[in-house]
């Protein structure tokens, strides 16, 4: 099931925030590519100690998971510190690089 | 060509970068996230807006009774744009003030605060889009009215009094914006470049008249994803960048691939990691 915070360009939005928070769709909104066609909103005013580098890591291995039914298709080494091991999914992460992200 | 302004509709705030570019509701304009769009942020809530009178020292030349000749010290200085809301805007507030919009210390409430020590001003491009009646062909068009260096503070805020008949907009708030001289266009293009013919290549306010109001977006490219989606629905599909939807890239005019007017969605070749893309496009205001 496609996260709520994930929406495709020209085919559907998400309804949430990457803070997990009701999107008002009044043209207000930040727009953020995470690759594939890809987009989250990112709030105006996150919470305090959000920490956005890491949900935007989530939303983007959470959306690998959900498209990508194989195994490990990557060939890259294990990341022991940020990997979640999977016998199911794998958790290749999108092409988009990690520090343009805030 | 004459036109007289009629009313006011949206008004538009985005935040300048160093370098003069708009950077949306970008609170720190100097570090976007590359693949991002960045879109103005528009105030539905604007009555008015009033600019105060420009100021232009004359210098004249009087002798034996009669004048001889006049001139001016300087170009005319714009004067102050009052203008007027008939809302609080909790988000607008917060980035005239360099403060955020509080909702996660007490989750059923909004909180905002004045910032009585805010160290620096943050810069912004504003615009106005006005409808207008043309008197020489007798159509209606519009005007954007671009302040493309300006500052913002709040000058009242609202009161509240006792209503005892029949009113409209009471208890407005009200704000001034003060603007600067720029070498850059809300358009993202160096004036230098553009055919206005200010001297020193400066403007303190700019006008774009044409059929629709006019919107500003900036897209930070990520150097590999070829599409993003506006904040509204654009209403030409033009996509060559000098009509209609004007497009700019690091300043200078160019073509993108396609623009869907149902979807929002501007289909373009990655160019660079950073590179910024600036629309200023017409719309009916219509989210995709």
């Amino acid at each position: 099931m496609m996260d709520k915070r994930v929406g495709k360009h020209g085919e559907f939005a998400p309804t949430e925030t990457i803070c997990g928070q009701p999107v008002l769709h009044d043209g207000n909104i930040t727009r953020s590519n995470i690759g594939d066609g890809y987009y989250i909103i990112i709030d105006a005013f996150p919470p305090k100690d959000f920490d956005l580098k890491k949900a935007i890591k989530d939303v983007k291995r959470g959306l690998s998971a959900t498209t990508h039914k194989a195994g490990d298709i990557s060939g890259r080494e294990r990341d022991p510190e940020n990997d979640t091991p999977s016998n199911t999914t794998q958790t290749d992460e999108l092409p988009v690089d990690h520090n343009d992200l805030g | 060509m004459a036109y007289g302004y009629v009313l006011q509709a949206q008004m538009w705030i985005a935040f300048r970068d160093s370098n003069g570019y708009p950077m949306g509701a970008l609170t720190t304009p100097d570090s976007p996230v590359n693949g991002t769009v960045y879109g103005a942020y528009v105030l539905n809530n604007a009555v008015e807006f009033a600019p105060d009178a420009d100021t232009q020292a004359a210098v004249t030349f009087d002798n034996g009774g009669t004048r001889k000749g006049t001139t001016y010290a300087a170009g005319a200085v714009k004067g102050n744009v009052p203008f007027t809301l008939n809302t609080f805007d909790p988000t607008f507030y917060a980035y005239i003030t360099k403060t955020t919009v509080d909702t996660s210390t007490n989750t059923t409430h909004t909180i905002t605060t004045d910032n009585p020590r805010q160290a620096s001003t943050p810069k912004f491009i504003v615009g106005f889009n006005i409808r207008t009646h043309d008197i020489t062909t007798g159509k209606d068009k519009w005007e954007t009215r671009i302040y493309p260096n300006a500052v913002i503070r709040q000058t009242a805020e609202g009161g509240a009094g006792n209503v005892t008949g029949d009113v409209s907009n009471p208890n407005n708030l009200s704000y001034v914006l003060i603007p600067s001289e720029s070498t850059r266009s809300a358009s993202g293009e160096l004036f230098s470049g553009m055919g206005t013919g200010s001297f020193g290549s400066v403007a303190m306010v700019e006008r774009w008249q044409g059929a629709y109001p006019l919107h500003l977006a900036t897209y930070v490219d990520d150097g590999s994803a070829g599409t993003f989606t506006l904040p509204y629905r654009p209403a030409l599909s033009t996509a060559t960048g000098t009509a209609d939807n004007n497009i700019t890239t690091d300043g200078t005019q160019g073509s993108v691939t396609g623009i869907n007017t149902s979807t929002g969605v501007v289909t373009r070749t990655a160019t660079g990691a950073a590179d910024i893309v600036v629309l200023l496009y017409g719309t009916e205001y219509v989210v995709p």
